[in-house]
């Protein structure tokens, strides 16, 4: 292992290590490229991410349940533990005594063995082989073939040189494949000091065929793509957003124009009208509007906008947790917007977490079909479900593009609580029924949304992970019942490291 | 390690998965737990730390023709690859193992 940290010499593989070490770097990397690289429309984008999302979560929570079962320890604490004055060598010619060494980015808080990193790249490398050939991508007009050996899953630096929201360096000038994606994701944490050479192949081996399983369900999502009667493309049926080409120019139009580009948009279903050239150039700091109307920025409408900015605004209190909950955090948003894409179609199906792991129909369904129905009903739900969900991005998400078009209610509506329960409440019972007899009462987007976040985070709480800190009967409030607090009582110490000996043995 | 609490009062991230059921997971089955294990192998932290241990078997002959002498050097050499006196190497090499005693 020392070995291979020692041939660490330069920032690009440094850059690697770090970029790895963050999984959200790659569930971003690979939106930007379906968005940048291939021409995705925000459904097809919202329907890779939440198959992604889901994979990774799934692949996570097994590989976790493994690594509390092993319960090894790091190779920080074994190296400092065990040769305190052996000098060693590691990145960057560093020479150091053991006892002062460090991992090359932090140590995680969970057991070492087998690589979390290695088992969830498995997943999404499988995910990816499975699910993007039924993608039409294309590049520059052209198709483009799928191939998990060199087609690109994650551009290369030239073309992303930045990861959006997280800022981290995309560290490699060819891009990554699925496959080498999965390869150096689980080469890296070795290579950075975090793992063991055993763990790497190991988690692979646990998490084999999860990604796989994942895509065979997604692609049951759109009837007629497993049947092999119709595409994602057109099964999903995207249109384009309300006033698409109004004032959609380098030039920006007068404020006269541009209140008649709104006055097109303003339908109960509708995407409000915004300057999307202005939003190109605000979103990805462009210093000009001439920019924004070029590769790749042109093919980025409203629609892509609202989506990625919604995402985008909480990823920095998303990426503030531990990994395993980052998961848990993605996975549900994700959901939230697939579920309102399904709601406003007339075929596509749901994914309802803790009631089937099979596709279903949405409990509602709009009659509409249109995406600016879905990318409208997806932001109502994210933000119906946010303060049960994830609070903390609370103030990120007021300040965001999709905040200031739709201003949405944060948290569950009164009305919706009073009519079918507060969906934290222990003693509230799941109807459907109710939801749909408070969405009929005024039916759009606001409320579609709020049924589908009621739904979900009512499943979502009762999930096992004690989201509210409430289980166990902890009724302290916050400071003694903390979010995600274990109630098992889990002992590191008592699983099969009981036996383990410490000790050189040289 | 979760940043909250007295040190040694921390508990492991996210415990309660160690009793993580199949209803956990949102469409898929947790895989069987004997995949993935850390055997005894896994005790051996040497070896993972600096790679393989090695035996090595050095014979040198030297014949002193006036004397009607023959010298042999012997050395034996246990290191793990990848580690000598500190230092790393890609592959054991025989002048760094002949630096170390040797029988005459």
């Amino acid at each position: 292992m020392v070995n291979k940290m020692a041939r660490l010499t330069m920032q690009q593989q440094i850059d690697e290590v770090a970029f790895f070490d963050g999984k959200i770097n790659i569930a971003i990397g690979l939106i930007a490229t379906l968005l940048l690289g291939y021409g995705q429309t925000a459904e097809e984008i919202l329907l890779h991410s939440v198959g992604e999302t889901i994979a990774v979560h799934d692949s996570g929570v097994a590989v976790w349940k493994n690594k509390l079962q092993n319960s090894r320890i790091r190779p920080t604490t074994v190296i400092q533990a065990l040769y305190p004055e052996r000098r060693f060598t590691i990145n960057n010619n560093i020479s150091l005594r053991g006892k002062h060494f460090q991992a090359l980015v932090r140590t995680m808080p969970h057991s070492e063995f087998p690589s979390g990193s290695s088992c969830v790249c498995q997943a999404i490398d499988e995910y990816t082989t499975d699910l993007w050939p039924h993608f039409n991508l294309t590049s520059q007009g052209m198709p483009v073939s799928f191939d998990p050996a060199s087609t690109p899953v994650i551009l290369p630096s030239a073309l992303l040189p930045r990861i959006p929201a997280t800022n981290a360096f995309n560290p490699s000038p060819d891009g990554y494949t699925a496959q080498t994606l999965s390869k150096r994701c689980g080469e890296t944490r070795e290579e950075g000091g975090m793992h063991f050479t055993p763990s790497v192949p190991a988690g692979r081996e646990l998490c084999a065929g999860m990604g796989t399983a994942t895509a065979a369900v997604l692609k049951t999502l759109v009837p007629g793509v497993v049947e092999g009667t119709t595409t994602i493309r057109s099964g999903l049926g995207s249109t384009s957003a309300c006033g698409a080409t109004c004032c959609a120019e380098e030039a920006e139009c007068s404020a006269d124009q541009q209140g008649a580009c709104a006055a097109e948009c303003t339908g109960t279903w509708d995407l409000p009208w915004f300057d999307v050239v202005g939003a190109r150039v605000q979103a990805f700091g462009l210093p000009a509007r001439a920019n924004a109307m070029a590769p790749p920025f042109a093919q980025m409408d409203r629609q892509h906008l609202m989506v990625v900015g919604t995402v985008m605004s909480l990823v920095p209190d998303v990426t503030q947790t531990e990994t395993i909950y980052q998961f848990r955090y993605t996975s549900t948003i994700d959901n939230l917007m697939w579920n309102a894409v399904a709601a406003n179609s007339a075929s596509l199906l749901a994914i309802k977490f803790g009631q089937s792991k099979v596709g279903q129909q949405p409990t509602i369904r709009s009659d509409m079909i249109t995406s600016d129905a879905r990318v409208a009903t997806a932001v109502h739900a994210v933000a119906g479900a946010l303060t049960v969900l994830l609070p903390a991005a609370k103030e990120a998400f007021e300040a965001s593009l999709a905040y200031a078009i739709l201003a949405p209610n944060i948290g569950i509506d009164s009305s919706l609580s009073a009519a079918c329960g507060a969906l934290e409440d222990s003693e509230t019972a799941f109807s459907a029924g109710c939801l749909l007899s408070w969405y009929v009462q005024k039916p759009g987007p606001a409320r579609l949304g709020q049924t589908i976040a009621w739904e979900l985070m009512f499943h979502k709480v009762r999930d096992g992970w004690n989201s509210l800190g409430t289980d166990g009967e902890c009724d302290a409030g916050p400071h003694f019942c903390p979010c995600y607090m274990d109630t098992t009582g889990y002992d590191p110490e008592s699983g099969a490291c009981t036996g383990e000996v410490l000790s050189r043995n040289e | 390690m979760d940043g909250k609490g007295f040190a040694f009062g921390q508990r492991p991230v996210a415990a309660f998965l160690h009793d993580a059921t199949d209803s956990m997971l949102v469409l898929g089955t947790l895989p069987p737990m004997s995949r993935a294990q850390a055997d005894q192998a896994y005790n051996d932290y040497p070896a993972m730390v600096y790679g393989k241990a090695v035996l090595k078997l050095t014979i040198d002959v030297y014949s002193i023709r006036a004397e009607n002498w023959m010298l042999v050097k012997l050395t034996i050499d246990i290191y793990h690859t990848g580690e000598h006196d500190g230092q790393q190497d890609g592959a054991p090499h025989h002048a760094a193992a002949n630096r170390r005693g040797s029988l005459l």
